[in-house]
């Protein structure tokens, strides 16, 4: 179960990211626009 | 990737580029994995084994149960209908959340005594679950 919730854990932060809910890209572009 | 494409715009492009056929299959394989441990945990329930301690109330029925239901949602929509960018959603909306607070709570109360978890089983299987105590079932699970 700790193995469990760490993992869980982890997914809930990279999930958005990784099905692309979430552009990191775009945040870098924005970053270097200002 | 342009500017004005949003969250939503850019989640379905990448779900609808399809879902390979190995995700497909594991995705129905933990589908039908979840259903198999709903009806393994239930005879236990029914059965009074021993497994559910004093402590299993409602409110941790609601997330040990809810936790399977979860798993078979997501698993379902991907896996067994295709539905790529619905399990997406439903997983970072609440799923993968729900998850993660229901085993952190079950793992604060450990409404469980995993000395029994292999009595519904027939003897000659009982084997394979034997080994599970509740310190690895604290730490693996």
């Amino acid at each position: 179960m700790v193995l469990g919730a760490i993992g869980l854990a982890f997914a809930t932060v990279y999930s958005p990211i990784a099905y692309k809910f979430v552009d990191l890209k775009r945040f870098k572009r924005d970053e270097s626009s200002v | 990737m342009t500017n004005d494409q949003t969250w939503f715009s850019r989640g379905k492009a990448d779900a609808d580029k399809g879902i390979p056929a190995d995700e497909r299959l594991s995705s129905a394989a933990i589908a039908v994995f979840s259903v198999l441990m709903v009806v393994f945990f239930v005879s236990h329930q029914t059965q009074s084994t021993g497994l559910f301690t004093a402590e299993f109330g409602l409110f941790e029925q609601f997330l040990f149960y809810g936790y399977w239901v979860v798993w078979l949602t997501t698993a379902s929509l991907e896996g067994i209908l295709g539905l790529r960018l619905y399990s997406r959603l439903f997983d970072v909306f609440g799923g993968i959340e729900f998850l993660f607070i229901s085993t952190v709570v079950l793992l604060i109360i450990f409404p469980f005594d995993f000395q029994y978890l292999a009595d519904v089983l027939p003897e000659s299987l009982r084997f394979l679950l034997e080994w599970v105590s509740d310190d690895v079932a604290r730490v693996v699970w």
